[in-house]
């Protein structure tokens, strides 16, 4: 006990003394504590914000392309549809006698980089996400006219946009230099609750807003000498032929995959309906790639904040020969030498690992919002949880061990070189 | 205090003994100048004394214990509590401060930290005793690094710490060998006269001659040592 006390306090004392080299040490693994900390909070939340997305919705149905393709533009927001499917297939789909309730998904145009998104009101019913949690108004209400639009919360946050400003769409994608509906401003009648899914980043509008922005247009430009005032819109049809994607709801769930199999079986148009959880894993397994090799990046910066541990106390070994000898002349044992290189290197990763972890709750409160912002993903301040508890002890554990070759080396030359001071 | 019988030493059997001694024997109190040149055999015997290493034949004894038969945990501690060393230089841990250095052997056995503490209160306040019958100012000298103190002071420092714990042996491996003609009589009179505090016995190992005067006895390497190392 009182030699046990004696070698941390001597490993203490040494490292005091060393400590730049020591420091440097510190530093190298606390980053390295962060990266890996920082890789499984962010991987972590990902994935609970991702499986949290949609919930509720039995089916999704697009035209025919790839699963994956089809919950990325329907559900993520995240690239184009190659087609769309019309008017008269998604009315087949409302008609089934065991659909309950259908979302209709209009997209393709933007407002200053966030998507719009054509829907009916069912949308502010039946779209769920989390554990089958509704959509909320923070303020307003749902749209009702045809130019009314409701503001994800992001939206409105990032653009200050508030109950009853004008907004103007723009045709396509993207932040700037396309062409804009400005003779057809919408008024903003609600915002949203946040929600941390791509619903925050939406513009919503109705079936009919597209419509009618879209009536003096014909394949993506202005018709020449063609202009529909907002007026004139409104006593025209406003029916759409065609929509991008359509959610749908199951009287049973039980029968999701028998509506699956005579949705893809249409014979009219080539659908795809799909059921957003097995898409979600799919997606998710697509990106378990990226996952581990992130992983496998932090591991080796792990691994390389070792190896400078170690070369420190290898480097600092010839140095200290005279002071093992010393250390046996007071009556030091060679395991207590050993002790004393590996309570070195413990003590180097335990400050590395605490040092990580304040840089990580630095890296996250620098980080967050421009995390969830750009990339619509909230890594929280929580306390460690449970994994990256274990990842901290294994981090010590491996630490502790890498110690073990200098202490070992150290240790034989101590054993040889006894009381006799070389140098 | 020390008995030596037929102790020999080699590190193989092939090699040839290092040491080869038929009797060697200091008693309590004694003070010992053990004269020999470096590569007679001196850093083994004191390795073999302080049970750091164990002869293939004979007994080495420390006031009364055979250490050839005690196992390599207990002759260390056997050691911490009975031996006091003094290395030729650089006897001090540099990032250890002054006390620090002083207590070190309290740290490893308990016997000398009682014993300190009995005698001033705390191994600390001991250790500054020490510090200041050796004419260190531990309150002036303390807060700097040890390895910026001078030769000798370095070396009486190393005294003050052999001392600590009152151990019954001190042995001393060419303490003086690095320090001035003038320093070193002040060295050698401090050393005895703190030797003779503590009442411990006092083995001198040098291979300076002019040194050994003041001594009970006087020994010499190759005599005792009959392995033909020189």
């Amino acid at each position: 006990m009182t030699t046990a006390r004696a070698a941390f306090f001597l490993a203490f004392k040494s490292l005091l003394n060393r400590y730049i080299t020591a420091g440097l040490t510190i530093f190298a693994i606390g980053v390295s504590v962060m990266l890996v900390l920082g890789v499984e909070r962010v991987r972590q939340n990902a994935k609970l914000s991702f499986a949290n997305t949609i919930s509720g919705t039995d089916l999704i149905v697009g035209a025919r392309s790839g699963s994956v393709q089809l919950l990325l533009y329907s559900v993520f927001r995240i690239g184009n549809a190659t087609n769309n499917i019309s008017w008269r297939s998604y009315q087949d789909i409302v008609k089934r006698s065991d659909v309950k309730w259908t979302i209709p998904l209009s997209l393709g145009d933007s407002h200053r980089g966030y998507r719009v998104l054509g829907t009916t009101e069912d949308y502010f019913k039946f779209y769920r996400y989390g554990s089958k949690r509704l959509l909320k108004f923070s303020g307003g209400k749902p749209f009702g006219d045809v130019f009314d639009t409701v503001l994800g919360a992001e939206v409105a946050e990032a653009l200050g946009y508030k109950v009853a400003d004008k907004i103007v769409i723009a045709h396509g994608l993207g932040t700037a230099g396309f062409t804009k509906h400005n003779d057809k401003p919408f008024t903003v009648t609600g915002i949203l609750e946040r929600t941390g899914t791509p619903v925050d980043r939406t513009v919503h509008v109705s079936l009919a807003g597209i419509e009618a922005i879209h009536l003096d247009w014909r394949g993506g430009s202005r018709v020449p000498g063609m202009s529909v005032t907002a007026e004139q819109a409104r006593s025209l049809s406003l029916t759409p032929k065609s929509i991008t994607a359509v959610l749908v709801g199951l009287k049973s769930r039980l029968g999701a995959f028998r509506a699956l199999r005579a949705i893809n079986e249409n014979r009219r148009e080539p659908l795809l309906a799909i059921l957003p959880g097995v898409a979600l894993q799919e997606l998710w397994s697509l990106m378990g790639t990226a996952e581990a090799a992130l992983g496998i990046i932090a591991l080796f910066v792990v691994v390389s904040g070792f190896i400078g541990m170690v070369t420190m106390l290898l480097a600092s070994l010839n140095e200290r020969r005279r002071e093992m000898a010393i250390l046996r002349a007071v009556g030091a044992r060679p395991t207590h030498v050993f002790s004393l290189f590996v309570l070195e290197a413990w003590l180097l990763t335990l400050l590395g690992c605490v040092l990580g972890v304040a840089l990580l709750y630095l890296g996250v409160s620098i980080a967050q919002p421009i995390i969830e912002t750009r990339f619509g993903l909230f890594v929280p301040m929580d306390i460690p949880s449970f994994g990256e508890w274990i990842i901290l002890g294994a981090i010590m554990s491996a630490g502790t061990i890498a110690g073990a070759l200098p202490a070992f080396l150290a240790y034989r030359k101590s054993v040889a070189d006894g009381l006799t001071i070389r140098t | 205090m020390i008995e030596l019988s037929n102790v020999r030493f080699r590190w193989r059997a092939s090699d040839p003994l290092l040491i080869d001694i038929a009797k060697l024997s200091v008693g309590n109190g004694e003070r010992v100048f053990l004269e020999g040149p470096s590569g007679s055999g001196k850093s083994t015997l004191l390795n073999l004394l302080g049970g750091v290493m164990v002869p293939e034949d004979g007994t080495v004894s420390i006031d009364g214990a055979d250490l050839t038969a005690l196992r390599q945990g207990v002759r260390d501690t056997f050691r911490a509590d009975r031996i006091g060393l003094i290395f030729q230089m650089f006897n001090l841990i540099p990032y250890l401060d002054l006390v620090d250095n002083v207590v070190l052997p309290c740290k490893f056995s308990t016997r000398r930290a009682r014993i300190a503490r009995e005698k001033s209160g705390s191994v600390e306040d001991e250790a500054r005793r020490l510090l200041r019958n050796i004419e260190i100012d531990p309150d002036m000298l303390g807060d700097r690094p040890v390895a910026t103190l001078s030769a000798g002071q370095q070396q009486r420092v190393a005294v003050a710490r052999s001392l600590i714990g009152s151990p019954q042996l001190i042995i001393a491996d060419e303490p003086t060998s690095a320090l001035d003609q003038n320093v070193r009589q002040s060295f050698m009179s401090l050393l005895f006269k703190e030797v003779a505090d503590v009442g411990a016995t006092l083995l001198f190992v040098s291979h300076d001659a002019s040194l050994a005067v003041d001594f009970d006895r006087r020994l010499i390497m190759s005599e005792i040592n009959e392995s033909g190392a020189k």
